[in-house]
This record gives C-alpha cells, structure tokens and sequence, in this order.
C-alpha cells in the first residue's frame, strides 16, 4: 500500500509539473498571438515562428497529460501581460520575458521521474533561451534558474545559483 | 510477562555467545589471498567529474583562443565548473586548482594551437546536444542543473554562429 501511494504521489507531482509547463505554454502562445498582431516585419516573422512552436509543445504537453490518464489545465480566457506591446521595444521586452517564463517552468520539468520527460523538458529549455537570444542577445550562466546569488569570489564570473 | 523478558534475554544472551563462537572462527581463519571489493562508484559522481573534466578542457579552449570576446563565454564556463565542484562531496574534490585560479590565469592543459570560434561553436553545440541524454537516472537537482547549463550552451552555440 505504501508503495502503491508513493507512485500514487510521484505521479501526482509529475502529473502538476506537465500542469505547470502546459498554463506557461498556454501563456506563451497567447502573448505571441498579441506580439504577432502588434509588429511588423521581420519581427512579426520571428514573433509568428514563436508562436507555432510554443503551440507545438502546448499539444505535445496536452497530449503527455491525457497518456498519464490526466485533464489537461484549458487556457485563460486572457492573460495580464506584463508589457503591452506597442513599439518593437516593448515587443521584444515581453517576447524575452515569456521565454524565461516558460524556460523556469521547463526546469521544473527537467526534475521529473520521467526520462522520456527530461529530455523533452531539456530540450524545450533550450529551444526557448535560442528564441530568447535571437530576440535579445543576452546569455545567463544558468538559464531557469532562480536569481543568482553573489559571486563566490572575486573573479568576476557570474555567479552559480544558490 | 517476566518470565517472558527473561526467556528472551537468555535467548540473546545464547545467540550472542553463537554470534561471538561464530566471529571468533572466521578471526582464526587465514587471510583471504586478495583485498575486499573496493565500494562501487557512485554514478552520479562519476557523472559530476565527468562533467568537470569536459568544462576544464572547454575553458582550456577559450583561453587559448585568446579572445576578449570570448571571455564572457569562458567566464559562464568557469561558473558552471565552480557549480559542479560544489556538487561533489568534500573528499572527492579534486586538489587542482581551477583554470582562472592559475597565476597567469591560463590552465595547464592549454592547447598549443590557438583554436577557431568555428571549433568553438561546434564544441558548445555538441555539448548542448548531450545534455538531454544526461539526465537519465541522476538525482533531480543535478537534472536540472544539467539542464541548465545545456541551455546556456545552446545560447552559446548560437551567439559564436554570428559574428561577435
């Protein structure tokens, strides 16, 4: 019985990280919906190109959740983005924000029982901090992970996380 | 009640006098011919120093393409060693110094030949590439760990494909 609850709790947990990668999908595709619609030009292009892949890993997590015997989370009506996108500026500053977003919550994943999961979370992981760096070129030691700490010494290196 | 503490006592106190019967045999007994099996290596720490190993070459790399556009790169690499050496046990860490610890700042192992952003971009795609493949069965905060740093070397794998 212990064991059985214990699986019971894995899948659960398991079950909440897809829940919690799939509402940052949800968003994701709802906030390049908007970019697209706000831009022009190459950056509507990039922005377009974002939003199929984000809606792609939305169904490949929709999908995972319904294999597990789940119900997969149904988006919100909409979103309260953090930046309303009226000049490239701002596009690019909520394009960038939506990919971290989404890159935290795949690291979340990345800790699944699942290998098959992992590397799928893995892989997602990087595929939104290249978007992110195609939008804005800016590279963090360690991507999803929370704000770093100091800097262990003093050799100027960014710092690992705590 | 009592009597039951004390049958069981005896009963103890007869297996312990089997249990010391026993030990002292196998002490008279000569010494087997080879020495016990050493502990198996943990795989996850086998794993940390592997990936130890290949951030001390890749920041070898970096340093000898003598680039100060590169140094972010190299900076970023020496933050994911650092963070891999804290994940290792006190009494695994290696006494080596780090690559950026060294007086002049250049690692032992550096390349005589000066290396190419191309072989650069190609190595921190190829490392990015295996990432994934390295979370099977290791614990979760190394996965994600792992996971991390994949990341951040796809980005770089991007960043050296344009000009810097």
């Amino acid at each position: 019985m212990r064991a059985t609850a214990r699986a019971a709790a894995r899948g659960a947990a398991r079950g909440q990280d897809l829940t919690t990668a799939l509402a940052a999908e949800h968003a994701a595709v709802y906030a390049y919906g908007v970019i697209g619609a706000r831009t022009t030009g190459s950056l509507r292009v990039t922005a377009t190109a974002a939003f199929n892949a984000h809606r792609a890993r939305r169904d490949q997590l929709r999908a995972l959740i319904t294999a597990g015997g789940g119900v997969p989370v149904e988006p919100d009506a909409a979103y309260r983005l953090p930046v309303t996108p009226s000049t490239p500026a701002q596009a690019v500053e909520l394009a960038t924000l939506v990919e971290r977003g989404v890159t935290a919550a795949y690291l979340e994943l990345t800790a699944s029982s699942d290998a098959s999961v992992r590397r799928m979370a893995a892989l997602a992981m990087q595929e939104c901090v290249t978007r992110s760096y195609g939008l804005r070129p800016e590279i963090e030691a360690f991507p999803g992970m929370p704000t770093p700490a100091p800097a262990p010494s003093s050799s100027g290196s960014p710092a690992p996380p705590s | 009640m009592r009597s039951v503490s004390r049958r069981s006592l005896l009963r103890g106190g007869a297996l312990g006098v089997a249990a010391a019967t026993v030990a002292g045999c196998a002490a008279g007994r000569p010494e087997p011919s080879h020495p016990p099996a050493a502990e198996p290596p943990d795989p996850e720490i086998m794993l940390i120093r592997q990936l130890i190993a290949g951030k001390e070459r890749t920041i070898a790399l970096y340093s000898s393409a003598g680039s100060g556009k590169l140094l972010p790169f190299r900076q970023r690499h020496e933050a994911h060693l650092a963070e891999l050496r804290r994940r290792l046990p006190r009494e695994t860490v290696p006494a080596s110094p780090s690559p950026s610890s060294s007086p002049s700042g250049t690692p032992t192992t550096t390349p005589r030949e000066p290396v190419s952003v191309r072989s650069l971009r190609d190595l921190e795609r190829e490392s990015a590439a295996l990432r994934p493949r390295q979370l099977d069965g290791v614990s979760p905060a190394l996965a994600q760990l792992i996971a991390s740093i994949g990341a951040c070397e796809a980005a770089h794998a991007l960043a050296l494909s344009r000009p810097l």
